[in-house]
């Protein structure tokens, strides 16, 4: 067995892979080192010359040209912004509410793209982890890995083959307030997962129908073949009511979620599954 | 070595009772711990305590009984098979009150040549201003006798440089008051960075920062100098000497070298008040392969306070707090179940999920801890057990003296390159 936890993209990386020397192990782990700190380069707004970083400091002056990994992760995220109905919004800005994705211009010929409101900026926080993850996962697969268990942060998890002495990855959403408790089980096989959602007294994520915060105390969490779905499903499921949910769902197939709520009463939180699709 | 070293609930500090039994235990420790008994400083302390005979016991005496040698002096008094047979000082309320503190019991001196006279004795503690380490320590080597002297060695290179080799020379133990050299967490930080825990040390920062006044009441005016000796360069080599001395020794023990060079300033810019030492000061030592040591330290903020922190490739060790910090997160509880499971070839449920974990800020992070200190000691208690034991076993640690001369010097060359405005060289070893 090899395992290796590593810092990357401002959170932990862990690979688990039961089956892999540790020579060869070492080297995969540096393959996917390697994998991510360039998907960070791409993709983080505060890595200083960046793909994205660079986009975000010049697209409100004119079409500012993208590279073309970014620009593929671009038309993922406009290809997801449609498919929520709006619900996945990578596009942040001054204005509240409305849907901003659709405020920026994108020019398919020129692989250019502009912003068409002052004070618009892209993040991908909600969705660069699952393509991130993705990427190691297909690393992998490529090296001819056939069990793994990957943890990125663990808001999202990626696993190949199953459990060497079972028939599946079983994966328990824990208990915010009871480490080591599941609350719901996930059965894994070449899939992933994904959990989005707020800790005690935490708000982060918009909702981009109301450029509101998301407040309360609850967890969405999504499983489905790939990452970069688990993870923008997590998100935007989570943002829009639970009637919505099934709407959304419908564009996508093999999903299955879970939304737990935490309540607290007599100085106690407790959470209760609220929602569940399978 | 950190999960044997005995727990510091078993108090180290009070009774002579408690003492014996936790170094009883110590020693087991010692001599079945690999890294510990590599350091040859440590290897006294292998022998059990001595037993209640007289011929078990060892009969030192202090000369210097101002705050550090009363400390050292009760210290003694608890340490099993020693006697402290003399007191020497040349300040009488010291004195007395140090006669007092020993039940009247041990001989008083006012000359320490006079001391080193008396029949059987073994040994002698020197806890003297600065300016007088030297001549007491070539004194009580001539005189044959084992030598315990506080840091730092000396006042001037030449001094250092007679003074070790004299040491060297001397078939009697010699032993410098670097207490951190038998702290319980300096010794596990020791241990974390010789198994490469944290990667090869690339820079080491170290500061002391306080905000009190070094000048004490003087009842007369003729005794300023006297009482006042850390505030003349004739007697004191100021904060270099007092405080950088202790991080100097750490760095050059876990760096396992003597600095190549030294730059700095140095400034008197609070406490004008005709003191010839500085009050402000910040060197920057060179190391081999690039390493290198900061320095600082001032008596006019105490906001920083004490600290030495080990940096390498993989981790940063805090030695005064005792916290070691990694560079790469540990797995999540999760991810270690996992393994553990993946190892006994069983499956459970995986529990993980929830909003993405964050690295803790410096500011926030708990770190680990380190080995704490025992009941209370830094060190000082279980250097006066190694000090009795090694007069017993008449077993030199040749180490000590490297010890002392390396941070003696690093703190000279501290001050003189911030007296001189200039890149100050290793002046060479003492041999």
């Amino acid at each position: 067995m090899f395992h290796h936890t590593f810092a990357a993209m401002n959170t932990r990386f862990s690979m688990v892979l039961p089956e892999t020397e540790a020579r060869a192990g070492r080297r995969f782990a540096r393959e996917a080192e390697a994998v991510l700190v360039e998907q960070e380069r791409m993709m983080s707004r505060f890595v200083a010359h960046g793909d994205l970083a660079t986009v975000n400091r010049d697209a409100a002056g004119g079409p500012v040209p993208v590279p073309d990994g970014l620009w593929d992760v671009l038309q993922t995220c406009r290809r997801h912004h449609e498919l929520t109905d709006g619900a996945f919004d990578i596009a942040q800005g001054s204005q509240r509410g409305g849907h901003r994705m659709q405020m920026v211009h994108f020019d398919p010929v020129a692989r250019t793209l502009q912003f068409t409101a002052p004070g618009m900026q892209l993040d991908l926080g909600g969705i660069g982890k699952g393509i991130a993850l993705d990427r190691v996962r297909q690393l992998l697969l490529d090296r001819g890995v056939g069990h793994a268990f990957l943890s990125f942060g663990e808001s999202s998890v990626g696993v190949i083959g199953t459990h060497p002495a079972g028939d599946c990855w079983p994966v328990g959403v824990e208990d915010l307030f009871e480490p080591g408790r599941s609350l719901h089980r996930f059965d894994l096989r070449d899939s992933s997962m994904s959990t989005s959602g707020n800790r005690e007294g935490q708000a982060h994520i918009v909702d981009p129908s109301s450029g509101c915060l998301v407040t309360g105390c609850e967890t969405m969490t999504v499983a489905c073949a790939s990452a970069t779905d688990a993870e923008v499903l997590s998100t935007a499921l989570l943002v829009v009511p639970a009637p919505r949910r099934a709407a959304i769902l419908r564009h996508y197939a093999g999903v299955q979620a879970v939304h737990i709520v935490y309540r607290k009463s007599n100085g106690r939180w407790t959470g209760e599954k609220d929602w569940l699709y399978e | 070595m950190s999960k044997d070293f005995p727990p510091d609930t078993d108090d180290a500090g009070d009774d002579i009772v408690a003492r014996r039994r936790f170094l009883q235990r110590l020693a087991g420790v010692v001599a079945s711990s690999t890294l510990l008994s590599a350091l040859p400083w440590m290897a006294p302390l292998r022998a059990q305590p001595a037993g209640r005979a007289p011929s078990d016991r060892v009969r030192v005496a202090v000369i210097g009984t101002g705050s550090r040698g009363t400390l050292l002096l009760k210290h003694l008094l608890r340490t099993p098979g020693v006697e402290v047979v003399a007191l020497c000082d040349d300040y009488p309320p010291h004195l007395q009150a140090a006669l007092a503190v020993a039940g009247n019991k041990p001989v008083a001196f006012t000359d320490h040549r006079r001391l080193l006279d008396m029949n059987g004795l073994d040994g002698v503690l020197i806890a003297t201003p600065l300016h007088e380490h030297a001549p007491m320590c070539l004194d009580a080597f001539a005189a044959d006798k084992h030598v315990f002297c506080e840091k730092s060695l000396a006042l001037t290179v030449e001094e250092c440089k007679a003074v070790a080799r004299a040491a060297h020379g001397s078939r009697r133990v010699f032993q410098i008051g670097h207490q951190r050299l038998f702290s319980a967490s300096f010794l596990h930080a020791h241990e974390m960075v010789a198994s490469g825990q944290i990667g090869n040390i690339t820079q080491i920062r170290a500061s002391w920062h306080r905000n009190n006044d070094w000048r004490r009441p003087v009842p007369r005016p003729e005794l300023e100098r006297k009482l006042n000796w850390r505030l003349y360069r004739a007697s004191s080599a100021g904060l270099m000497a007092e405080l950088a001395s202790h991080h100097l020794q750490i760095a050059n023990w876990f760096l396992d070298a003597a600095p190549l060079s030294c730059v700095g300033y140095g400034s008197i810019n609070h406490w004008k008040d005709d003191r010839e030492v500085h009050d402000n000061v910040n060197v920057l030592f060179r190391y081999r392969d690039g390493v290198t040591l900061l320095y600082d330290s001032l008596t006019s903020n105490r906001y920083h306070g004490l600290e030495i922190q080990i940096m390498g490739p993989k981790g940063t060790i805090e030695g005064e707090s005792g916290k070691v910090y990694f560079e790469q997160p540990p797995p999540a509880p999760g991810i270690v179940r996992l393994i553990d499971q993946l190892e006994k070839s069983t499956v459970e449920t995986i529990p993980i999920g929830g909003p993405t974990w964050k690295p803790d800020s410096k500011q926030a992070t708990a770190g680990q801890a380190l080995r704490r200190d025992l009941g209370g000691d830094d060190g000082t208690a279980i250097s006066m057990a190694a000090f009795a034991n090694a007069i017993r076993l008449n077993q030199k640690t040749p180490q000590m003296i490297d010890h002392a001369y390396r941070s003696a010097i690093a703190v000279l060359m501290g001050q003189a390159a911030m007296d001189q405005g200039r890149e100050i060289a290793w002046p060479g070893d003492y041999s």
